[in-house]
């Protein structure tokens, strides 16, 4: 009975530090990287992407003289 | 294609760092930037959108160095036999040829690819944006790479989006445009080919249809084995395609780079073999008409490509529209003696003519009529 008890909480223990594990890789991204902070947020991104397109309007990437199929 | 937002372009999918290969490097180590710079204007200073192009060495070619090595000789990366073709066809006046060299560079080798732009990002040519989040993907997508860059042609015709013509009938069995053409013919293998027919690991009709030849397993055995070198598999078993005339290049009023054909017809032309090579020996080839044009590159020099006639318009295709049953295979004298299908000289322009004389097929040289 006792044996079976410390199998289960070694089990369990074992369970958790690999549920820990698999995250990890992630929250330290999140953590220590700014870029991936960014990149991961949508609202970022379009709160970032409106603030650029209002500063520099870029150009459009196809001119709207092409004509015909290339 | 679905067109993306601004942001859709540049999201990444938290996933990403589950791949064990890529998701363990930093951003930084590939794109440069500051990651530790919470201000994204200073951060992205120094940073690098697709860092594979055009020397993938350093950051692919660390863990990828087998594949990455022969980058130069890809043709998705060099576009080499655009500048081979186009060299060919330019004046050899030397200020003349530097203008053509840079209309070419501006125009021309602007729709290159490389490793990112076809396993993480859609080319930039139509428009980029990550594929699926910054998650890698070994195969790219046919639709977000392949055909976005390779749209009025093949698209069309495989896909069977030529008004009333059919799709291919690999589309139809459900092929990806990786089925045939392989990674090894993709990547380059350190050789500097003229054209793409000459790729070692080119697609071959009969890597699949091995025993098209043999009596035993194959119906059609003595048509195959009558018609072998005369004529491509194409001439048979390929539709009406698409033919574009007249591209001319230029920059419009705002400075951006911009293109006119000036017209494009669906047709099916059968010429003289002007590639005629040990691997390619057919008499009789599918020729499609390219758009280049004697002005091709008249906005910045005059008859830039003054030795316009060394290489033919009329240039050998394989359409991507293979059917079993075309009209042209439907009886013998449906191509024999059919003058309709042949280019003959009344079908290409006067200005041309010189160009394509030896692709042009006279009358006489047309395969007899069949009495049976």
């Amino acid at each position: 009975m006792k044996l079976a008890k410390i199998t289960i909480i070694i089990s369990l223990v074992l369970a958790f530090l690999f549920l820990c594990n698999a995250n990890r890789d992630v929250q330290c991204a999140e953590n220590e990287n700014q870029c991936f902070k960014c990149h991961t947020s949508a609202k970022n991104l379009i709160k970032i992407t409106r603030e650029i397109a209002e500063t520099s309007p870029s150009k459009p990437a196809i001119s709207s003289e092409t004509s015909g199929e290339g | 294609m679905e067109p993306l937002a601004p942001h859709e372009k540049v999201f990444v999918d938290s996933s990403f760092t589950e791949d064990e290969n890529h998701g363990k490097i930093g951003c930084h180590e590939c794109h440069g930037g500051n990651p530790d710079d919470p201000d994204w204007k200073t951060a992205h200073k120094g940073v690098i959108k697709d860092p594979s192009f055009p020397d993938p060495s350093n950051t692919c070619g660390s863990c990828h160095d087998d594949i990455a090595r022969h980058y130069k000789s890809s043709l998705h990366i060099n576009l080499g036999p655009f500048k081979k073709i186009i060299d060919k066809r330019s004046s050899i006046d030397k200020i003349v040829h530097s203008k053509v060299d840079d209309a070419r560079k501006s125009h021309c080798t602007s729709c290159h690819s490389s490793c990112g732009q076809c396993h993480i990002s859609r080319p930039e040519s139509v428009g980029g944006g990550l594929l699926d989040s910054h998650i890698f993907q070994k195969k790219p997508p046919m639709n977000l790479v392949c055909t976005a860059c390779h749209g009025s042609r093949i698209k069309n015709e495989y896909f069977g989006e030529n008004k009333g013509l059919p799709p291919d009938i690999h589309k139809e069995k459900y092929f990806k445009c990786s089925n045939c053409h392989k990674a090894d013919e993709m990547h380059g293998d350190g050789k500097d080919y003229a054209n793409r027919y000459e790729v070692e690991n080119g697609p071959k009709c009969l890597n699949c249809h091995a025993n098209i030849y043999d009596p035993k397993s194959s119906t059609n055995a003595k048509q195959h084995i009558l018609h072998r070198d005369r004529a491509s598999c194409q001439v048979c078993h390929s539709v009406k395609y698409k033919n574009c005339y007249g591209c001319h290049v230029g920059k419009d009023k705002q400075g951006i780079e911009c293109f006119k054909t000036k017209r494009s017809t669906i047709d099916f032309k059968i010429g003289f073999n002007s590639l005629k090579s040990k691997k390619r020996p057919e008499k009789f080839v599918v020729v499609r008409h390219i758009p280049v044009d004697q002005g091709t590159f008249a906005y910045y020099v005059d008859n830039g490509l003054s030795n316009f006639d060394k290489l033919p318009t009329w240039k050998p295709a394989t359409p991507h529209n293979i059917r079993r049953q075309t009209p042209q295979n439907k009886t013998c004298n449906s191509c024999h003696g059919n003058t309709n299908l042949f280019l003959l000289e009344k079908d290409v322009e006067p200005a041309y003519k010189n160009a394509n004389k030896n692709v042009i097929v006279s009358p006489e040289m047309i395969p007899k009529k069949i009495n049976k």
